[in-house]
């Protein structure tokens, strides 16, 4: 990394990004699964697995290095996961 | 298509970490301004929030009393989750794709995923309309 400041404030609006986007899909887990767990029994073993995946990828991607693949992915397959397990959800 | 691009590509900024995943994108080329690779990011999580607003619209059509027919319900639901879930994956590819163009150099890669999620909105609203 450079001492730029453009690097640097590029790098902090991107941490910032990180964590709003952690915390949309977190929020958005919880509000959906609340909802759809009302309509399809108690799952609750599923909804917290599902949860767990924002935070994995907060975790991954709190570092201070550039670890996007990963921690993109992991969240990439969590936002696919909700929409597929909301989906099923649904259908039940 | 672009074979000798390394010369006039992006500069080196520092040692390259062979550790990071996948190989397919860091495993080539020179590493890129960082900045390039910071908005590369912020564009794939913008495409993840709007994937979020997606399913949350196809799970509200559905668990909310809205005043259109049940069938246009069940077709916004199945449309916008489908299109939610499709669209966080592509919006990965596509980040994986710009990140692999920058460090080789080369044209950042279109984004036809674009066309489709337009249009796709596009058939939900005429679904609206039609349901009304």
């Amino acid at each position: 990394m450079t001492a730029s400041p453009d690097t640097g404030l590029a790098r902090e609006r991107t941490l910032l990004a990180r964590r709003r986007t952690a915390l949309s899909v977190g929020l958005v887990y919880v509000a959906l699964l609340r909802v759809l767990l009302g309509r399809a029994g108690n799952w609750p073993a599923v909804g917290a697995g599902l949860v767990a995946l924002p935070l994995l990828y907060a975790a991954v991607s709190a570092g201070p290095r550039l670890r996007t693949g990963l921690g993109t992915l992991i969240l990439a397959l969590a936002v696919g996961l909700l929409a597929l397990t909301a989906g099923v959800l649904l259908a039940l | 298509m672009i074979e000798d691009v390394e010369e006039t590509g992006p500069t080196t900024v520092g040692p390259r970490r062979d550790n990071r995943w996948p190989g397919w994108v860091f495993g080539e080329g020179a590493e890129p301004d960082p900045r390039f690779s910071f908005a590369n990011e912020r564009t794939l999580l913008a495409g993840l929030r709007t994937s979020l607003a997606l399913i949350s619209g196809g799970v509200a059509i559905n668990v909310v009393s809205v005043p259109i027919a049940s069938w246009g319900q069940h077709v916004l639901t199945v449309e916008l989750l489908a299109l939610g879930g499709v669209f966080s994956l592509g919006s990965w590819v596509r980040w994986a794709r710009a990140e692999r163009a920058m460090r080789r150099g080369l044209p950042l890669p279109s984004f036809p995923f674009g066309a489709v999620l337009a249009v796709a909105i596009a058939i939900c609203a005429v679904t609206v309309l039609g349901a009304l």
